[in-house]
């Protein structure tokens, strides 16, 4: 019986093992890859809302206080989203008639509410909780960057439990003085280290990585 | 040493992207237009209200969470609830958002209007005014709501021609038959366990069954009276007895009237060794034993209860006796008669039947169903569209307790206004509307018959307290408080001091020989009287003793099945008096010999088969001459009796290998279960089924053993049939600190918290199912399939936003509730401060009736658990296997004479 196929065939045999095997490789780096670009993690992206609000002219250039609208940010897992009626305490009297502010107008006229678009998003697997952290000393500007400078909010870094988990296990280098938790600019005094160290201490900071304290 | 790749690593670089390359959809922020005074959407706010079973409320406190009703807990301050619940309280969630309830009004199966309705009714009602009402009757179930009360009788003085019928499948007839023989008038028994140290049961299951269970259940086992029980069908009350005594419906009344000559009540029959035994044991207890007769029992066993109560010096000591708690109490089975024979005889000209369901539940013998056909104007109020609806001209949905207003009283007669937590989610219309629309008054809402009831009601409560009531603003104070509070102050039922006739037994004819084969029926142990038929939460629970769901058995006792060649799964035909029904047999350890005990409420459905078809008036509860022919079929038993077993290994006791002692910093959870306080009532299994998102399967997944609940309750029977004992023990995982399951897993998904959790993390299960492999406890519960209602928009408000909702190919099992410990947790440390003792409550410790279950902190020697394991014997669960388990169960003191 004559042989169906070439000595060459070997060869082609050896290249397409070859070539299957980077080719899986190179698929697997795809996916992790692709999981971590910030088109799945939504780094850097700022949505459009559908009020443009300037996080930049209120917190920054007012100077306004985090927890003015943020109100439960101490006392309840979620921060807090500011009612209509909030909004409307201020622009009620002043800019009371622009028209990018129509929306606000007429969600408060019609007790309706803002639908803004959540720029921090957590999986729905992730328990977070902001009165423990900001009870702790982790400061609005650690996760949230500095939203004085932003005129449209965007998630600066991704939020990915690598990140997380780099905070839980080393609190020394984010913590701050309680006082300084709703400040964007505070910088320690003298050696860093030395400071979150002495700060974990008079804290009673631990290193909370069980896995149940987040999943649940 | 630093391995080259390690695990996380591996995974971060490549599975994770491939399990997760989906992108997060983008989630809208809907804050409010103004904030509402309650604060944040995360916490919960707690409504005091009731739940109502046969006409009786036990009270509650309903967990709401951003306006949805997600968790019941038991009321503390309630005197029927003390904190716990039962069973069907928590199932009231899933009936809550339950598609499946009527949607709308509607006239011959068409949708219609309220108004068109109403003004029907005015139409209607007006032809009847002219002759003071003649024709028109009214059917309800047990009504203690006074406002509903108060509602009927002002609709009777306007129409005196027109008659008002009760009627509850499950009525307490006999109770009522047999108070008004002993006193001439109707009274209402209240059973004080706390006072008592000896009770005798005759077939009564008061620590599972009736209004005043969960109190009962409570009192009960904190004082541990001795209990004597002789019973048909093991029920949780007679697993907990002493002394048990399987013994058919006729044979237990034999017995009672044996017991009653042994106190002396009657000449002696014949001898009993066990009667005498018991009745000795009673007279040494004068004034601190309890006679309890089942609601089931014939009225004769009803008085013998009633004399020996009085004989043996109990009533107004242990038994006490109160002014009915209902509104107008009746002879139910009587008053239906009434109606049916009104219907006969073509009197009834106009029917308004508020809930039930007559056509299914009347006595087969009255065929409600062909009579009321013949009548001309019918209107039927329920929440679902069942088959009297279909009967009906107009149907009207009754809104959700959770959604309406009302009021009812409790076993003891205490009021709680029903408020409701939720604006109805499809049209319903309340008793009191449909009431207050009859009196011309269809624009009055609940809410505002409620108030004007409660205003005029409120003079005479503040005068029987000795103050007046001056101003609204008074009124409006006692009606928060009574919202607030969950119930009306000085509403309990005062006991009374009444002496029974005292010819009370002599008269009283013994019943004849036992008929070779009796048929009992029973409430169902999961949806009562088929009332809660299509709950899925109670339907799926494993019922009491026979672990069966989803359906119903004939159950039988091992000597009888023999007897007729019978095994369980075999499919029989019964007959009782012409009347038949296929059934498939169900072998039950303990039950009585010479007797079938049915439950019914099934066939509804499609699954479980018809009892009531069986049932006339004449044998509401029991009956001879039952005949029983094998039709040669079988049928699978959708019971998790076999489930889960732990591989016949030693349970208790096996020894404890020595191990080392958890971290002493930090908090180190621990539980203690107490197996002898545990009836197996099943409320702890639905209070965790509600808390922690768990899906039901279905019966076809259940008989292949799928069933998804992380807390089971096993239960054995162990020595001779006729003086079986048996053993309640509820496992859940039990959080070993030698944890099988963990070294087994292949991606880290269970692993164990400093605090001693064994955790399940779902995001990283990838479902191998080694660990429920390895687990000798088999806790571990796997998704074969989407169990969980992700879909139906209405479904994914039952959900509790606390624990993740588990999707397909993930293990799941007892987390010792972590969303409560996590919340405990951040209140303390928010303030400062340590976790303080009894701060966590787990779902199962908070519903359960009598208080078997405890979690604490072991690291705390303060804390009652600490100091429960110092001073008493305990055993954790197969112990032997080094497993170290972190709950661990009381070993039982037995009791011996």
């Amino acid at each position: 019986m004559p042989q169906i196929l070439p000595p060459s065939a070997n060869l082609a045999v050896r290249l397409a093992l070859v070539g299957a095997v980077t080719a899986g490789a190179a698929l697997l780096w795809l996916f992790g890859a692709v999981d971590r670009s910030s088109w799945v993690t939504r780094a850097g992206a700022a949505p459009a809302q559908p009020v443009p609000f300037s996080h930049k002219l209120h917190a920054g250039g007012l100077g306004l206080d985090c927890r003015h609208c943020h109100t439960l940010v101490e006392t309840s897992p979620g921060a807090g989203m500011p009612a209509t009626k909030t909004c409307m305490h201020c622009h009620s009297q002043v800019f009371s008639d622009v028209p990018l502010l129509e929306p606000v107008r007429v969600a408060f006229e019609e007790d309706r509410s803002i639908e803004w678009v959540r720029v921090a998003d957590l999986p729905d697997f992730v328990y977070f909780d902001h009165s423990i952290h900001v009870r702790k000393g982790f400061a609005c500007v650690t996760c949230h960057g500095r939203v004085d400078q932003m005129p449209v909010v965007e998630q600066p870094v991704a939020l990915t439990m690598r990140w997380c988990l780099d905070c839980h296990r080393n609190p020394e280098r984010y913590v701050r003085p309680l006082e300084q938790v709703f400040s964007m600019s505070w910088e320690p005094e003298g050696d860093p280290a030395a400071v979150g160290a002495r700060l974990a201490r008079e804290l009673g900071l631990r290193r909370p990585t069980d896995c149940s304290f987040c999943h649940r | 040493m630093k391995r080259l790749l390690e695990r996380r690593e591996f995974i971060l670089s490549a599975l994770a992207g491939a399990a997760a390359c989906t992108r997060q959809p983008r989630e809208p922020i809907v804050p409010w237009g103004a904030s509402p005074e309650a604060g944040a959407p995360e916490e919960p706010l707690y409504f005091a209200t009731a739940t109502p079973l046969g006409g009786f409320g036990l009270g509650v406190l309903v967990k709401s969470l951003a306006g949805r009703p997600v968790k019941v807990e038991g009321n503390p301050e309630h005197p029927a609830s003390l904190g716990a619940t039962d069973a069907f309280a928590q199932s009231w969630l899933w009936s809550l958002y339950d598609p499946g309830r009527a949607q709308t009004i509607t006239y011959n199966g068409r949708p219609r209007a309220w108004a068109d309705f109403t003004e029907w009714l005015r139409r209607a009602l007006q032809e009847r005014r002219a002759r003071q009402g003649e024709g028109l009757h009214i059917l309800t179930q047990t009504v203690t709501s006074p406002t509903l009360a108060w509602q009927i009788s002002e609709l009777l003085d306007a129409f005196p021609a027109a008659r008002w019928h009760q009627y509850e499948p499950l009525s307490r007839d006999p109770a009522r038959q047999a108070a008004r023989r002993a006193f001439g008038r109707d009274l209402h028994t209240v059973y004080r366990f706390d006072r008592a140290e000896c009770v005798v049961s005759l077939d009564a299951d008061f620590l599972a069954q009736g209004a005043g269970s969960v109190r009962y259940a409570r009192d009960f086992m904190r004082k541990r009276p001795r209990l004597m029980a002789v019973e048909t069908m093991p029920s949780p009350t007679g697993s907990k007895a002493d002394e048990r005594r399987p013994a058919s419906p006729t044979e237990v009344e034999t017995f009672s009237f044996a017991l009653a000559a042994n106190v002396g009540l009657l000449p002696a029959a014949g001898p009993d060794d066990g009667a005498a035994r018991w009745a000795r044991e009673l007279m040494r207890h004068r004034g601190a034993s309890i006679v309890v007769a089942g609601d089931q029992q014939p009225p004769s066993v009803h008085l013998i209860a009633l004399a020996m109560n009085h004989r043996l010096g109990n009533l107004g000591r242990t038994v006490q006796l109160t002014e009915p708690v209902e509104a107008l109490p009746a002879l139910e089975l009587a008053s239906m008669g009434e109606l049916v024979r009104a219907m006969e005889g073509g009197d009834v000209e106009m029917l308004v039947m508020l809930g039930g369901d007559p056509v299914r539940d009347a006595p087969a013998d009255f065929d409600f169903g062909a009579h009321l056909r013949e009548v001309k104007l019918r209107v039927h109020a329920s929440h679902y569209f069942n088959d009297t609806s279909r009967l009906a001209d107009w149907h009207v949905p009754e809104p959700h307790p959770f959604e309406s207003w009302s009021d009812i009283r409790a076993f003891d007669g205490t009021v709680t206004i029903m408020q409701p937590l939720i604006a109805p989610l499809w049209e319903a219309k309340s008793f009191h509307e449909l009431l207050a629309a009859m009196r011309g008054r269809a624009d009055l809402s609940g809410y505002e018959l409620l108030r004007e009831y409660w205003r005029g009601r409120a003079y005479g409560l503040f005068l029987r307290a000795g103050r007046s009531l001056a101003s609204e603003e008074e009124f409006e104070a006692f009606w928060r408080r009574c919202l607030h509070d969950g119930f009306v102050a000085g509403t309990a039922a005062e006991p009374l001091a009444v002496e029974p006739r005292p010819d009370l037994v002599a008269l009283l004819e013994p019943p004849g020989r036992a008929a070779p084969l009796e048929i009992s029926f029973r409430p169902d142990a999961t949806i009562w009287d088929g009332r809660f038929a299509g709950n899925a939460w109670l339907e799926e629970l494993p019922k009491p003793i026979t672990k069966l769901t989803w359906e119903n058995a004939a159950c039988l006792s091992r000597a009888t099945a023999s007897r007729l060649g019978l095994a369980s799964s075999d499919v029989v035909e019964l007959r009782l008096d012409g009347r038949a029904v296929e059934a498939p047999v169900l072998v039950v350890p303990g039950h009585a010999d010479g007797a079938v005990t049915v439950t019914f409420g099934y066939g509804r459905q499609g699954t479980g088969f018809d009892a009531g078809r069986l049932r006339t008036s004449t044998s509401m509860f029991s009956s001879g001459g039952l005949e029983l022919r094998k039709v040669g079929r079988r049928h699978a038993l959708a019971t998790t009796q076999e489930h889960h077993r732990m591989e016949g290994r030693p349970l208790l006791g096996g020894g404890r290998p020595a191990g080392a002692r958890p971290p002493a910093d930090g908090y180190a959870w621990g539980m203690l279960i107490d197996p002898a306080a545990c009836t197996g009532c099943n409320a702890c299994v639905i209070a965790c089924v509600a808390e922690n998102n768990i899906p039901p399967v279905g019966p076809a997944e259940v008989l292949r053993g799928r069933e998804m609940h992380w807390l089971r309750i096993d239960t054995y029977a162990e020595g001779p049939e006729e003086a079986l004992e048996f053993v309640h023990l509820p496992v859940m995982c039990l959080h070993c600190e030698n944890a099988p399951c963990e070294p087994v897993c292949p991606t880290g998904a269970t692993v164990h918290s400093a605090e001693g959790l064994n955790e399940m993390i779902y995001n990283r299960c990838v479902g191998s199912r080694y660990c429920a492999n390895n687990c000798p406890y088999k806790v571990r519960r796997f998704n074969f399939y989407r169990y969980a209602d992700h879909g139906t928009a209405v479904r994914r408000m039952l959900y509790n936003p606390e624990v993740t909702v588990r999707t397909r190919g993930v293990i799941e099992k007892c987390t010792w509730c972590v969303q409560r410990i996590s919340a405990a947790r951040i209140a303390a440390a928010r303030s400062g401060r340590r976790i303080r003792d009894g701060e966590i409550v787990t779902a199962c410790q908070g519903v359960c009736p009598s208080e078997a279950i405890l979690f604490g902190d072991l690291n705390d020697p303060e804390s009652r658990l600490s100091r429960l394991l110092a001073a008493r014997q305990t055993a954790g669960l197969l112990e032997q296997l080094g497993t170290r388990p972190r709950t661990r169960y009381l070993v039982r003191e037995r009791r011996d004479g």
